[in-house]
């Protein structure tokens, strides 16, 4: 039978063992593409069931992207929209998609682009975070998870990437 | 003795660039009121957030500052209320006379007092009163002010939206239109402009 707990090599060695196999798997993953940080969004008004969600992405790779779609299972609908401000006029419009330029970061925050959620299924008083699935026009999604705050988290505090799935 | 002599010199340059940083502190820009707004703004009477008739007279004696806006926006609105309540604290609770905000919505259809007052009570620290009223009304109060508001029908779970302008105005104790801030005014600037109202004594 195969040892598989290598139990009769002496501890030193077992463990050294480990620590090469850890560093090596680090090392083999690739780069994250997409890195999302700092989502965040504000508990909604009493009453209402809407709320704007917030995140900075950052496209690290040499090829341009684009956000399409975002669900969680927290809201009915996920929309993309953008606030735009002109001559003192404040306009809110859906859009189809987010561009994510290659090695750039797109920067989600109230007055600008923004996620809307709709039917929220809680009211997010508890505090908890919820979660979201972006999809990318590669193909690949990325689960992201959302703090609920009252303001903006200062620069790079959040940064809760879960996993991402390629398919 | 080199080490004295960094340590010196080290204590001179901090001196320095303190005093040059002294100096360059970056003046409030002070907004200067007008005292004619010539046919802009005057009294209205809306349904406040209670359910009460509400006259912009009933508050003389305020310092009013009238806010048009509403509440299905969930993304820039409250940043505007955040803001309130950030000039709030800094005006300091025993500022006198009181500085009281009239959220005026431009979507009444949406916003019932109830609406209103569950949505408000969010906003705890900031001294605000919300009105409503019918299409026509709040329409007649627009005008006054020359407030912009359009409502956009969607392809969104939102069904509309509505566009509109984002001046907040300033309204002083006898009921007079005095300054119209821009969203991108900042709190000193929001502060520093009401408290030219205050008595000077």
């Amino acid at each position: 039978m195969i040892d598989l707990t290598c139990s009769k090599l002496p501890r030193a060695l077992r463990v050294s063992l480990a620590a090469s196999l850890v560093t090596l798997i680090c090392a083999c993953a690739p780069q994250e593409e997409i890195q999302v940080k700092d989502a965040w969004l504000r508990p909604p008004a009493p009453s209402r069931d809407t709320a704007a969600a917030y995140m900075r992405i950052t496209n690290t790779t040499f090829l341009d992207n684009v956000l399409i779609a975002v669900e969680t299972s927290a809201a009915d609908t996920v929309e993309l929209h953008t606030t735009m401000v002109e001559n003192e006029i404040m306009r809110m419009r859906p859009v189809k998609e987010i561009s994510l330029p290659k090695q750039e970061t797109v920067v989600m925050e109230p007055g600008g682009s923004h996620l809307m959620l709709f039917g929220l299924q809680r009211s997010l008083e508890d505090r908890e975070p919820i979660y979201f699935t972006l999809f990318f026009k590669n193909q690949t999604t990325k689960i992201v998870k959302a703090e609920i705050l009252n303001e903006a988290p200062p620069m790079s505090r959040l940064s809760d990437i879960i996993f991402k799935t390629d398919g | 003795m080199p080490t004295l002599k960094y340590v010196t010199s080290l204590i001179w340059l901090t001196t320095i660039l303190f005093l040059i940083g002294c100096d360059t502190t970056p003046e409030i820009p002070t907004p200067k009121l007008l005292d004619d707004y010539g046919a802009f703004g005057g009294n209205f009477t809306l349904t406040d957030h209670h359910g009460q008739p509400f006259s912009l007279v009933d508050g003389q004696d305020d310092i009013s500052l009238l806010f048009f806006g509403f509440t299905y926006c969930p993304d820039a609105c409250p940043t505007m209320l955040i803001k309130l309540q950030e000039m709030y604290k800094k005006l300091g609770a025993s500022a006198s006379p009181t500085v009281q905000t009239l959220y005026i919505t431009i979507d009444p259809e949406r916003d019932t007092p109830e609406i209103l007052n569950d949505y408000l009570s969010y906003f705890t620290t900031i001294n605000i009163l919300g009105l409503t009223g019918t299409l026509d009304e709040i329409d007649q109060v627009a005008k006054q002010y020359s407030v912009f508001y359009k409502k956009v029908p969607l392809e969104s779970a939102a069904g509309y939206l509505m566009d509109h302008s984002t001046w907040l105005y300033l309204v002083d104790q006898h009921g007079e239109l005095r300054y119209r801030f821009r969203d991108s005014d900042t709190v000193e600037e929001m502060v520093a402009g009401i408290q030219q109202l205050f008595p000077t004594n």
